[in-house]
This record gives C-alpha cells, structure tokens and sequence, in this order.
C-alpha cells in the first residue's frame, strides 16, 4: 500500500471524519494522494471520493490506535488535528500505518520522517497556546469578559481549562475569528457554538479608562536604554498585536 | 493625585528592577479568581523586549535610603507617590481579570523605616489574598534591615520572595549603598531559606500547613557598575544556588542614572552583551551541570564576547570530543554545542527505537551549525574542516549584528567603538568579525 493512488478523499472536517479516511484506506488498501475537508476542498483534476462519516467506523479506529500504538499516540494525533499543518490529514494518515506496524515505539521514533512532522506541528500547537494564554485581552462589558483571538492553530480547546479554572467566578467568552467557534463559560459550565460574526459592543467609560492604565504600565515599563524591536517583535509577532491594547501605535 | 500618575511615577520607579518571572508553582483558582502555572507567563514584551508578566511596581518610591545607583536615592530630585493598599489591590484585580497580568510584583523603597515598609506592603498583601480571594502569582520585595517575624508574614502572602545583593561584593556595597550593610541582605537570604526547608518538611507530615514562598526565592545584582569580573559573579552566583537554594539569579546592565564620581560616566551604553554571557553561563550553572570554575579560571576571568560559553568550554576542551550521539551520557550530549536540554531528552528517548543519522538528529532539532564539528553517529565519523571553517561556524552572530544596517544594542564593545569612531556599522561588524574569527582559530 505504500504508493498513493490517484484518489482524493473529502470527509466532513471533523475527526470522526479524518478516522474514517483512515479506516477507508486501511480496509480498501489504498492510500490516497491527498485528504481534504470538504468545505475547503480546491477543485481538482483527479478523481475525488467522500468518505462518508460513520461514528462506529471512527470508534473503531479510536480504539486501536489507543490499544496497539498507545495513548500518547492518540493524544499527539488529536493535537495534530487542531494543528495548522499543511496536509495535516496526510501526516496523521501515514504516521497511524507506521504505528500499527511498529506498535507503541513509533511514539518515541523522534526523528523517523513519519513522526518528527507531526511532532513539530504538535510543537507549534502548543507553543501557540501557551503565547495565547498571556496574549489574550478581555474587555469588560457590563461584568461580562469577552475576547477576539485570531490564531493559526485551533487551541481553543486548550486555552479552555486554563481560562476556565482561572475565572472560575466570571462570565466570559472567547471567539476564534479564525475558526469562527466561541467558548461561553458561565455559571460553572463552559459550552463551544459556532460563531461566524462578533462585533464588540464599545467599550465603557471604566473599560476604557482601565486600557489607557494598562497602556501607560506598558510604556513606562521600557526602559529607553535598552529599546530593541526586533527581540521583541520576536518574542512576540506581530500577529497578535491586532488584538492587544497596549500594541495600538507601535510598529 | 490621579492613579494614572501614580501607576505612572510608581511604574517608572521600578522598572529597574529585572525579574518578571511568575514561575514555580502550580496553584488551580478553585472558585475564586487566580490561578498558576508552573511555567510561568508572559502577558506581554516591552519596547525592549522583557517579558511583562506581573503588575511590577513600588509601593511607594518615597526613600530614606541614599545609594548612588539607584533613581529613588533620597537626593534625587524626582516626582513621588504612593499607593494605598487599597488602590493597589484594586488595580491589580482588574488587570488580573482582564488577562493583562499573571499576578503582582510588589516592591517598595524604604518609607520612614524598613519595618514600617514591610508592614504597608503585607497590609496590601493581605487585602488581595483575603478580602479579594486572589490566588494568582505574587512576588515580594524584602526590604534589606527589616524584622524576621515581617519576613515570616510576607512569606506566607506571597510565592516568591527576594532579596536584591544589589552589588557583587562588599566593598562596592559600600562604597556605592552605605545604607545597605551585607548582613542586612545575607540574613533574609538565608532565613527565607531555612523557613522554607523547614515548610517543606512540615507540609509532608500535614499537608494543609499553610505554604511559605512556594516559588522560592531571587535576587538580583547589577553588573557593569563597579569593578568585580565575570569570574567573581558567576562564582557568587554558584555559590548562592547552593548555599540558600536560590531559584534564580538574575543580572542586570548598569544604566547610569546619577553623574557620580564612584560610578561609571553617564554617557556609557549598558553592557547588554556581558548581560547576556552571564545569564548564557547562569544557564549553563543551572541546566548543563556545569561549574563556575569550568566556565572561567583564573586565567581567563572574563567571558569571551564573540562565544557563548559553551562554545567557550569546548573549544579549550577538544579532549572531549567526538561525541558519540548514540551512546553518550545525557550530561556529555549537554557538552555538545548545538545540543540543548531538550534537543538530549529527544536524543536519549529517540535512540533507544534505533541508531541516530544526521538526518534523524536534524528533525529531532539539533543544531549541526555547530554540533556537526562535535559529534559521531550512525553513518558520520565527523566533519573534516579547517579551523577558521569551524571558527566562523562557532562565533555568535549576534555579538555583531551582522546583515543588518542598525547597530544592534547587543553588539560588542569593539563594534561600537569602531562605530563612534566613525567606522559604518556593516565595516565595523565585518572587520571585528573577520579579527575575532582569525583569533579563535589560532586558539584551536
């Protein structure tokens, strides 16, 4: 099975899809040249095959990722999932075949050409919520929080234990703009929806008296002397600068 | 006053001040506002680039103290404010809440007497953790001279307390802060130390004992502003990581703040660049079992500005090497320039599966810049190369900031000399690049 055939696969973008694709290839000993969600799918000129979602199918293939390649295969899989690499379906793809045939070692095969992709782009996943989770600004409207966040990679589900525990007493909600998903956290129960557009109501005369403080904390905080922008925009690019108060006319 | 002015006043006093670590220790908001993470996490970086972790301001910057290096010496002329206890906390809650901060970084100058200072700041302590159940991070400055029972109350407010040596040595200590005796800051030091030995011991036999600076403690000492050598400060600080279990050591660049006749003039730039080979061989103290007497000796008290010290060590010590990537001890792969603590948990984990090639040592993230001239694996018995190859692999870019027009701050001393004296800045780094590559090759 080792040579792709002229076949790309579509499934629905979830998961459950993805382990689908992966059950349709294992069953139908054929690998496909590409797997692709369908909502983004680019038109193409070979021949193209949805996988339909079947939920025993994905359980299946669940079950034997955990029982014959491991748990941590099953985590760094479902990390991979949210990760923004390129052709990410085709990594967990190939990286799952390797598995069944090397058993829990795969996972520690560091620097195997089917493994050391996948854990990079576990890496940058990580990395992106860990920045997240200091980059991330609320705004106060009314005693509710709420906040923008435009990431690469889908770490909501990540960010959401952290900010969860932290504002236990709060109500607040977080949008992905990227991936148009909220996560609303109130009265003890966090819930994700779908969320394609949210405009901010403007903000309150504490609100923004509370930014201007956190802004003149910010400058004042440099010291002159020391002035480097290029380790700062290292540290922290540039990207995120669209949704923090204090970054508003820097450059 | 306006509290805009103040945060103002009260920010810019303590800007100086370097750690903004929220680090080492792991606390979950359990219902109320305020958690932790063991890693620590950085909110935000500044126009320098440090990283903004914790609300860091004074108290008060009102002093009674007079030590020349310092912006809130009692003769400087100055704005002054104050914080009420209650303004702080409230300040500190709502930056808290709007994930602007990871917690508060309290400090103060001495207003009227130490012990009347750290009263003020536990008073304000007491507020966040009581009245507004805050269990995000706090770190608290000790005021050098104050009573032991303070110390104590302070310690069970806050996670990480410190004591700034301010100066490497006793002799610039007092020459330069006559108000601040050694004792005054070697005995928090090592009470805070000992409190929290005996805490651990408590919290094993009962482990609701309440936790005392479960973060540890840190100083801070200022580097560039009297005479001691590099070899001084690192031994100092091996010394201190030992001796009171100090969590951190941080240095940093003296920026002249004073015309002083004891100090250096004000127009000297801050010595970034010895900044950051002290903080490079701090890392390698604290990650890389390395020792103070393995980074400098005698004869060489100083660290090289164009090498990173590991670099440094390896390059007097090519006995060492090759290494062996598939069968050398963790501590020898940590000998190896280009390989980092993680980049040798991989390899160790990676290379039970199977021998390691060049190829498998690149995806795991070694840098074989630099460990290609270091190391054996599968299928490489190591780089043939000339020295001044190898040399020019080693030296660090940064020190000359090179490909770039802008002068970096961070470039060496002879760099920025060669510019004031009217050199460009791409000749400048070019020539002292090309010098410092042909002198380390002679040293090979």
């Amino acid at each position: 099975m080792s040579e792709p055939q002229n076949v790309i696969f579509l499934y629905d973008g979830s998961l459950q899809g993805l382990l689908c694709c992966v059950f349709e290839a294992v069953s139908g000993r054929m690998l496909p040249l590409n797997i692709q969600p369908e909502q983004t799918a680019s038109p193409t000129l070979f021949e193209t095959c949805f996988i339909e979602t079947d939920p025993t199918h994905a359980a299946r293939v669940a079950r034997s990722v955990s029982r014959k390649i491991g748990p941590r295969a099953r985590q760094l899989v479902g990390h991979v999932f949210l990760s923004c690499a390129p052709k990410k379906e085709l990594l967990i793809l190939r990286f799952l075949l390797r598995g069944w045939e090397e058993g829990p070692r795969i996972c520690n095969m560091l620097g195997h050409p089917d493994v050391a992709p996948l854990i990079d782009a576990e890496k940058h996943l990580l990395n992106e919520a860990h920045l997240l989770k200091g980059f991330l600004r609320f705004s106060d409207y009314g005693g509710i929080l709420g906040a923008v966040i435009g990431p690469k990679n889908e770490v909501l589900p990540l960010l959401a234990g952290h900010f969860c525990q932290r504002l236990g007493n709060e109500e607040f909600m977080i949008w992905d703009k990227t991936h148009k998903v909220a996560l609303y956290w109130h009265d003890k129960k966090a819930q994700y929806f779908g969320m394609e557009q949210f405009t901010p109501p403007p903000a309150g005369a504490a609100e923004q008296q509370y930014r201007r403080m956190w802004k003149r904390f910010y400058d004042t905080i440099a010291i002159p002397q020391r002035r480097n922008p290029s380790l700062r925009q290292n540290l922290c690019p540039k990207r995120y600068w669209a949704y923090m108060h204090e970054m508003e006319g820097e450059s | 006053m306006e509290l805009m002015d103040k945060l103002t006043i009260l920010a810019d006093s303590a800007k100086y001040d370097v750690a903004c670590t929220s680090s080492g220790v792991s606390r979950t908001g359990n219902g109320q506002l305020g958690s932790c993470l063991p890693a620590g996490c950085c909110h935000a970086f500044s126009a320098d680039g440090r990283c903004v972790s914790l609300l860091k301001v004074l108290l008060t910057n009102v002093c009674a103290f007079d030590c020349s290096y310092c912006v809130n010496r009692r003769s400087n002329d100055i704005p002054r404010a104050a914080f009420t206890p209650r303004e702080l906390a409230e300040l500190t809650i709502q930056f808290y809440r709007r994930n602007y901060i990871e917690g508060l970084f309290l400090s103060s100058a001495v207003l009227k007497n130490p012990d009347y200072t750290m009263e003020q700041m536990i008073s304000a302590l007491e507020l966040l953790r009581g009245e507004y159940g805050f269990r995000g991070y706090i770190h608290a400055k000790t005021i050098p001279g104050a009573d032991p029972a303070l110390i104590q109350r302070m310690g069970l407010l806050a996670d990480r307390l410190s004591v700034n040596i301010e100066l490497p040595s006793e002799a610039s200590l007092g020459l330069l802060a006559p108000d601040k005796a050694r004792t005054s800051i070697f005995r928090p030091m090592r009470q805070i130390a000992r409190t929290a030995r005996e805490n651990t011991r408590e919290l094993a036999v009962y482990k609701h004992t309440p936790r005392f600076a479960p973060a540890g403690q840190s100083t801070q000492m200022i580097v560039g502003a009297s005479p001691e050598n590099d070899r001084h400060i690192l031994r100092l600080t091996e010394g201190l990581y030992q001796k009171y279990s100090l969590k951190r050591v941080f240095f940093s660049a003296y920026i002249p703040v004073s015309a002083d006749s004891r100090l250096p003039a004000l127009s000297t730039p801050p010595p970034l660049l010895r900044e950051h080979r002290l903080y490079q061989a701090d890392w390698l103290l604290r990650f890389y079992h390395f020792s103070a007497s393995e980074i400098l000796s005698d004869d060489q008290p100083d660290l090289d500005p164009y090498l990173d010290p590991k670099c440094g060590w390896a390059v007097r010590n090519p006995g060492y090497f090759p290494v062996d990537v598939n069968r050398a001890e963790p501590e020898q792969l940590l000998r190896v320039p280009g390989i980092g603590p993680k980049s040798a948990r991989r390899i160790v984990i990676a290379r039970r599966t199977g021998a390691l090639d060049l190829d498998a040592l690149r995806r795991i993230g070694v840098v074989l810049k630099r460990a290609q001239y270091f190391i054996v694996c599968r299928g490489y018995t190591g780089a043939r190369a000339q020295r001044g190859t190898v040399a020019r692999a080693l030296l660090d870019p940064a020190a000359f900031s090179s490909g770039t027009e802008q002068l970096s701050l961070f470039s060496a001393p002879a760099v920025q000399q060669l510019t004031a004296a009217g050199t460009p800045a791409l000749l400048a780094s070019k020539t002292v690049w090309e010098e410092a590559a042909e002198c380390l090759s002679r040293r090979m």
